[in-house]
């Protein structure tokens, strides 16, 4: 497959286009990470970030594409790495309390979101999801999901938000979780 | 539009500069809106991270093969893939007492060399020259190997001192990418062994973590060799020895070696070699002491 078609499916938010990419560059782009001290874990975790990075991007429209895909992949590698490089390495000074804490907490808060998105079901899942993540418009909402038109995905993604944000306030009091 | 309409319209971008300001004002004037902006955020925060590790665990599904974990050029000796020519290794397989084993710690390092030059051979210049580029923009922190170009020189005498055959990994077979999905133990660099390397046999490898009733078994089909089971936690090594134009082949995992019999179609699970002295023999032949 040729980088415009690749770049085209992924707009098009082709979920398996994203996996043949990752097949695709995984020795390259994990090498990168294991030859600049990184194990394996690592680079893979970094990897896929990189990857994660990207198809947000194409998916939602904001990436033009004006190198080859994996060029661009490269450099977010690199530059993720190097924030985990230098992140590693602040976590190994006096800062290592803080920067633990607020991971910690954004951890937990992702969990306790997660577990309330998996209340709401599927479709509420996947119109949240491609809203706020992915960036789908509207119709793009209603035709990957077969909506009938933009304004069904409109009111479903307005009653779903209502009801996840219901649902975090009553299983966890406000002051806990922005804390 | 309401206070949730303009959180969601800044929370994704969608506003333009003069729009985001405004907004930016309001969300400092009004405590309500900070308040309501707070808690959106953090819930948008979290729907983000929930999609990412979705996405993530997707990927992990995916097979990548069973090379993913090389880093020669960090640690050597992690990694030895090695078709090494001892006429004797069948008969040491089946008789060890009349077993004669060829000395091979010399070609042992060399291959160790030939497989780090090789991850530079196969480099393609396009790809060297985008990574040059993007490389000297940023931070010495990440030194690349690029300076370790045109140094593939290989001394052929040490090769020929036992006339190994020396297979030597792909590490990189193409940037760019050939559709292949499997990654693969082909000799790319017969040219820079010797004359000699003709009849270079080559074993495709590909992990299958997939299948749950074989967590430790393999099989070849097709003249590929499939693991099956669960091969990250570790490095493994295919040891290669050619005989005569027989090959034998073992698996190196977890310090320990597996006979892989070339003609098992079907799945068979991982045995470990029990003969000592092929164990040692082995040992000896992958670390080259």
């Amino acid at each position: 497959m040729k980088d415009n078609e690749i770049f085209e499916r992924i707009c098009k938010g082709d979920e398996k286009t994203l996996e043949y990419l990752y097949k695709k560059y995984y020795r390259m782009m994990t090498k990168m990470v294991i030859s600049n001290s990184g194990t394996e874990q690592e680079a893979k975790d970094i990897y896929q970030d990189a990857l994660v990075v990207f198809w947000q991007k194409a998916v939602s429209g904001k990436l033009v594409l004006t190198s080859k895909i994996s060029t661009y992949i490269y450099s977010i590698c690199q530059n993720l790495w190097r924030k985990e490089l230098d992140r590693k390495r602040r976590l190994s000074h006096e800062e290592k309390d803080s920067i633990e804490y607020t991971e910690h907490d954004k951890q937990e808060r992702a969990k306790i979101i997660n577990q309330c998105i998996n209340q709401l079901g599927e479709t509420c899942r996947r119109i949240l999801m491609y809203y706020y993540f992915d960036g789908l418009s509207m119709q793009d909402i209603a035709d990957q999901l077969g909506f009938a038109n933009t304004n069904t995905a409109k009111t479903k993604k307005y009653k779903c938000k209502k009801k996840l944000d219901e649902l975090v306030k009553s299983q966890y009091s406000e002051h806990d979780f922005l804390d | 539009m309401d206070n949730l309409e303009l959180i969601d319209a800044y929370l994704r971008e969608e506003m333009d500069s003069s729009q985001k300001s405004s907004f930016e004002k309001k969300l400092a004037s009004d405590p309500d809106l900070k308040g309501q902006f707070e808690f959106q955020s953090k819930i948008v925060a979290g729907i983000k991270e929930a999609r990412k590790m979705e996405l993530k665990a997707m990927l992990d599904q995916v097979a990548v093969g069973g090379f993913q974990s090389i880093s020669l050029g960090k640690t050597a000796a992690t990694f030895l893939v090695a078709g090494l020519v001892v006429w004797s290794i069948y008969y040491f397989n089946r008789a060890p007492e009349e077993q004669q084993f060829l000395p091979i710690a010399q070609e042992s390092e060399s291959a160790e060399d030939l497989i780090i030059e090789n991850e530079v051979i196969s480099e393609p210049a396009t790809e060297k020259t985008e990574k040059e580029s993007t490389v000297d923009q940023q931070a010495d922190q990440l030194s690349t190997d690029t300076q370790r170009t045109g140094s593939a020189n290989i001394n052929e005498g040490e090769s020929v001192i036992s006339e190994p055959k020396i297979n030597k990994p792909e590490l990189i077979s193409d940037f760019e990418g050939d559709g292949s999905d499997a990654d693969s133990l082909l000799a790319p660099g017969s040219v820079a062994v010797n004359g000699e390397t003709k009849e270079l046999s080559s074993i495709d490898v590909s992990v299958d973590n997939t299948k749950k009733k074989f967590t430790f078994h393999y099989q070849f089909k097709n003249g590929r060799l499939f693991l099956y089971g669960d091969f990250s936690s570790d490095l493994y090594e295919i040891l290669e020895f050619n005989t005569d134009g027989k090959k034998a082949l073992f698996l190196f995992y977890k310090g320990k070696f597996y006979d892989l019999d070339g003609k098992k179609e079907r799945i068979v699970e991982l045995k470990t070699v029990k003969n000592k002295a092929l164990v040692a023999k082995l040992e000896e032949a992958r670390t080259g002491n």
